[in-house]
This record gives structure tokens, sequence and C-alpha cells, in this order.
């Protein structure tokens, strides 16, 4: 590790003379940007809060004040009960658990079969399920909501439920297929060696070796559905089934009307919250696995 | 792998997930392609025209405009994210800077929160009445420059770009991160003894070693900004005055709209744009895989 300084043009500067304002001057240059960007991440989200718990009338009169008269929580529970934003939570934490839940699996047991199997059509299915890889969603809007109409899908939760299983199978499959692939055979062949049947295989061994890989694209999968918007947009219509991300966009839209700014704050810091202390609990996780497979190796 | 009667499982655990994507994505996919092809208000019957909402969309001067807008995007966020996803991966890299981790973590940070939640929070930095910068310039005596930020012709395209730099360059960072971390470590102790310098060991090992990585991130970033949409349409609605129009929200509006299955709204010749960004997504996808695979550099 003694390279390190090198790169920064410390080591060699600080065998000179004046090198210890060198160095000093080297780490403030290296600090100086990642200390900007990160202030702003940190700034933005502590000035939400702040207005938050403001009423319109403090937001109106200085967006950087601090709440004078203490912080005014009841906005939140304005935006769970006038705002609606019970029902939102409510429904993408249930759209979202159902999904993910449904999604993995089924791409799991596909996986399973694709990375472990061979029979003549393997191959031929395998890159048909990843051919979705290279659709952008805004080719599928218009045919789903017309198909969705035709099967009285359109405007429920059950349709989006349906489409946020179906979208992530692709990468999901593709990611875990190579994970199946991966995983020993010894196991298996004892288990079937000791009467196990071909569907106990799966559950009983290879499921559970498999967590790892499940559980990351569990998350990965969570997070998407969870922030997905364009989607949820042409499929719901009802404000009752709004999702939290939909439940802000548009209160959001509604603002040069209503100019309720401390609601749609409340609202958007449930939204940000939400997947941020989900983050701050397995930051590690999260950022392999939104990352996983952008890279080969 | 011999067993008998191994194979029952195949088609059970195959069909939900063939059966559920072939009817909501493959088929919805393949009938776009068809409904591209139509003239439909989303009233009566669809007409079948051919290839004329296509001879049209070439001499459309909003669909120049918004491919327009997709390029520069394309190209000047494109350079900005990924320098300063570079610099900053080479900062955290191998160590050298105390609180690393906690730098990562947080820079990540926009990477995990809904894109709907980064819109409006910017939206609200703009905000003319209420906004922060505009409170920031009145506060210390420049309030002259206070102005519509999102309001402004000339101005909305860069701000948006930047909104877009702000919340993609953790994600890019921790991808350059992954790739400087599989790097030989003894080349640069050889470089070290040497006595290369920082910035020539940058040009000359770490540059040429990150090629295929760099190729990689330039094709994943070309698809996600051609696909961006949330920011875009929940910040300006591609307004004011289509100045902020990108192909992603020109394809909503025109194919579905505010006022969804109107009269104005005209389904086939949106989705000819759908259709498009596909073409391009599909080709930008390919042309990055064949090009970030091939190893050229040998040490």
């Amino acid at each position: 590790m003694t390279t390190l300084e090198n790169t920064k043009g410390v080591y060699v500067a600080s065998h000179r003379p004046g090198g210890i304002l060198l160095t000093l001057l080297g780490r403030l240059v290296a600090y100086l940007p990642l200390i900007l960007w990160s202030a702003t991440n940190i700034f933005l989200l502590g000035w939400l809060l702040l207005n938050a718990l403001k009423t319109n009338q403090q937001i109106f009169a200085n967006p950087w004040a601090l709440p004078k008269d203490g912080p005014h929580w009841e906005n939140f529970a304005r935006a769970w009960q006038v705002g609606k934003f019970g029902y939102f939570v409510f429904n993408s934490v249930y759209i979202t658990a159902v999904s993910v839940t449904l999604t993995v699996l089924i791409s799991a047991m596909a996986a399973y079969v694709l990375g472990r199997f061979e029979f003549r059509l393997n191959r031929p299915i395998y890159y048909y399920l990843l051919s979705g890889l290279m659709v952008p969603y805004q080719l599928l809007l218009v045919p789903l909501v017309l198909q969705f109409t035709a099967m009285k899908l359109y405007d429920t939760p059950i349709g989006l439920i349906l489409v946020y299983i179906t979208m992530p199978i692709p990468f999901t499959v593709f990611f875990l297929a190579a994970f199946f692939g991966s995983l020993p055979t010894e196991l298996e062949e004892a288990a079937a060696l000791d009467g196990c049947s071909e569907f106990g295989i799966f559950w009983r061994i290879m499921f559970p070796l498999a967590s790892p890989g499940l559980i990351t694209m569990g998350v990965y999968n969570a997070l998407w559905a969870f922030n997905e918007y364009i989607l949820s947009l042409v499929l719901i219509e009802s404000s009752q089934y709004r999702t939290l991300p939909l439940g802000v966009a548009y209160l959001n839209s509604a603002m040069q009307f209503t100019a309720d700014w401390s609601l749609l704050f409340a609202g958007l810091i449930m939204l940000i919250v939400a997947t941020l202390s989900f983050y701050a609990l397995m930051s590690g996780r999260i950022q392999s696995g939104l990352t996983v497979g952008a890279l080969k190796g | 792998m011999g067993r008998r009667g191994r194979n029952i499982v195949i088609l059970p655990f195959l069909a939900p997930a063939v059966i559920l994507y072939t009817v909501f994505f493959i088929y919805p996919a393949l009938r776009a392609f068809y409904i591209s092809l139509t003239d439909w208000s989303g009233y009566g019957a669809a007409k079948f025209v051919g290839l004329k909402n296509f001879a049209e969309l070439f001499r459309d001067k909003d669909f120049y405009g918004a491919l327009r807008h997709n390029i520069y995007l394309l190209i000047f966020g494109g350079i900005v994210t990924l320098s300063l996803a570079f610099l900053f991966a080479v900062l955290l890299w191998q160590g050298r800077i105390r609180g690393a981790g906690f730098f990562r973590t947080l820079l990540f940070s926009p990477s995990v929160v809904a894109p709907v939640a980064i819109a409006v929070t910017w939206t609200f930095v703009f905000s003319p009445r209420i906004g922060l910068l505009n409170g920031l310039l009145r506060s210390t005596g420049l309030g002259n420059l206070a102005r519509p930020w999102l309001g402004d012709l000339k101005l909305v395209l860069s701000l948006l770009m930047i909104v877009g730099i702000w919340s993609a360059v953790g994600y890019y960072m921790v991808l350059f991160l992954a790739g400087l971390q599989r790097l030989p470590q003894d080349l640069y102790d050889a470089a070290k003894v040497d006595g290369a310098g920082p910035v020539a060991t940058f040009f000359t090992i770490t540059l040429p070693l990150m090629r295929d990585v760099l190729v990689t991130l330039i094709g994943l970033y070309t698809i996600g900004s051609f696909r961006t949409f949330d920011l875009i349409w929940i910040m300006t609605g591609g307004g004011p005055a289509n100045a902020s129009e990108t192909l992603a929200t020109y394809m909503y509006r025109t194919a579905l709209g505010v006022v969804r299955f109107s009269s104005v709204q005209r389904i086939g010749y949106g989705t000819a744009v759908a259709v498009i960004l596909f073409l391009i997504v599909f080709v930008a996808t390919i042309l990055s895989q064949r090009l970030g695979g091939r190893q050229e550099v040998e040490y």
C-alpha cells in the first residue's frame, strides 16, 4: 500500500522541503470534491425535512428559515389522512412485497432449470427470456393499457402486481441461472439417492443454497418496484390504488392549484425515508445488488 | 446428472415465467410494432396506414427537437457524469482517503431514492416562489438573478441535465470502483519502482486497463439516458414550449397524454416514437456488448 500516496502527488512531494504544505494541499484537493458532493446530498434531505415540519406560511416566508415555533409534526398526520398517504404507503408495501416474492420465486424456478438441466430447448428459452433486457418500457405502455382494459385488469392492484412480477423476469433469470449453474452437484445427488423427490430437491436443497443470490435479486427488485413510476402512471387511475411515487407525483402536479407544500414535503419525506432507512440497514448489499450484472466478471 | 425422471420438473418450473413473460411482455412488445403502423385516436377502429407514421416522424420538427435534446443530454450529461464518477472512484480507491466507506455510501444514496422523489425535491430547489435557489439569491443580495428557473427556455434543459448528473454520479462511481478493484496491484508497485508519477501511472496503466469498463459504462449511460422519463416528466413535462422534450416524454404525451384516449391523442404515432426509442436502445445495447467485451490491452 506504499504506492497509494504516490498517485496523489503527495508521496513525492513529502520528500522535498515544503513537503508538508504540499501534503496538506494534496489532501484538501482530494477531499474537497468528495465533501462538496456529499454535502449537497445531506443538505437537500435536511432542508426537505425542515420544510416538512413548517407551516405553509412559514415555507412561503422563507424556505431557508428554521421552524420557529417548533416542529409541525401534524403535517405528517395530515398527509396520512387528508393526503391519503395511508393508502399509498399500504399499496406500495403490499404491492412490492407480493410482486417481489413471486417474481423471485418464479424466476428462480426457471433459472434452476435453465442453469442446471440439459435439454434441447434450453438455450432458445434462455435467450427468449433474456431478450426483454433490451426493451424500454415505453414500447409496452400503449399495448399494456389496451390489453389490461380488455382483460379487466386496468386500474387494479392485481394488474400492477402482474406487471411488477413480469418486468423483472429477464434480469432475475439471467442472474439466477448463472448462480444456480455455479452450485455444486454433490448435495443434490445425495438427496436423490436418499429418495428425495425432484421437487423436494429444489425446495429443500437448491433453493436454500441459492439464498445469497435470491436475496440480492429480492433487494434489487424491491427497490425497483417500490420506486417505479411510469408503469403505475399508465395502469392505475383511481386515487385509492396509487402507490407512494404515484401519490407524490400527483400531489406535486396539484401544487399550482393547492400550494399545500407542507403536505407535499411530508409525503415526499415518507417516500425518501422508506428506501433510505432500508439502505442505511444494508448499504453494502444494496450497493452491490443495484450494480450487479452491469459489469462482467 | 443422469438421474431418471429428473426432467419432470422442467415443464412445471419453466411454465410460470414463460407464460407471464409471453403474455405481459413479448405479446405487448410485438403488438406495439403493429400499433405503430396504424392511425388511431382511441375511438372507433384503428386504421392501418403502413409506414406513414414513420414517414411523418422524419418531417416532424418536435420529434427532431426531442431527439436533439436527447443527444445533448447524452453527450454533455454523459461526459460530466462519467468523468466525475471516475474521479470520485479513483479518489476513494485503494483506501487512501479516510472515511472512504462513508463517502461511498453517501454518494451512492441518490440511487436508492425514487426518481419521482428526486424530481420533486429539485422542483422545490428551482421553484420560483419558495425555491431554495431563489431564496439564496434574494438573501445574498443577488435577487435580480432570481427567476422561475424551470420556466426558462434557455436554461431548462441544462438544469435537468444537472439533476440527472447529481442523481447518477454515485451509481457510476460504484461501478468504476468495482472495475478498479479488479486491476492487478503489482503493476502499480512496478510503476512506483520505475519512478512513474501519479499522472503517468493513471494514463499508462489505469486508463488502458479500464477501457472495457469505460466502454460498458458509456453503453449503460446511453441506454439509461434515452430511457429517462420520470425526472423530466415530473419537473417540466417536456416544457416550457417543448424546450425540454425528449423522445420518452414526446412518446408519452403523443400516445397517452394528460387526458387518456381523448381525440387529441395519436396512439399509433406515439407508438412509432416508442419503436424508434426501442431501436436506439437496441443498437446501443448490441454495440456496447460488442465493443466492451474486447480485450485489447496486454501486459
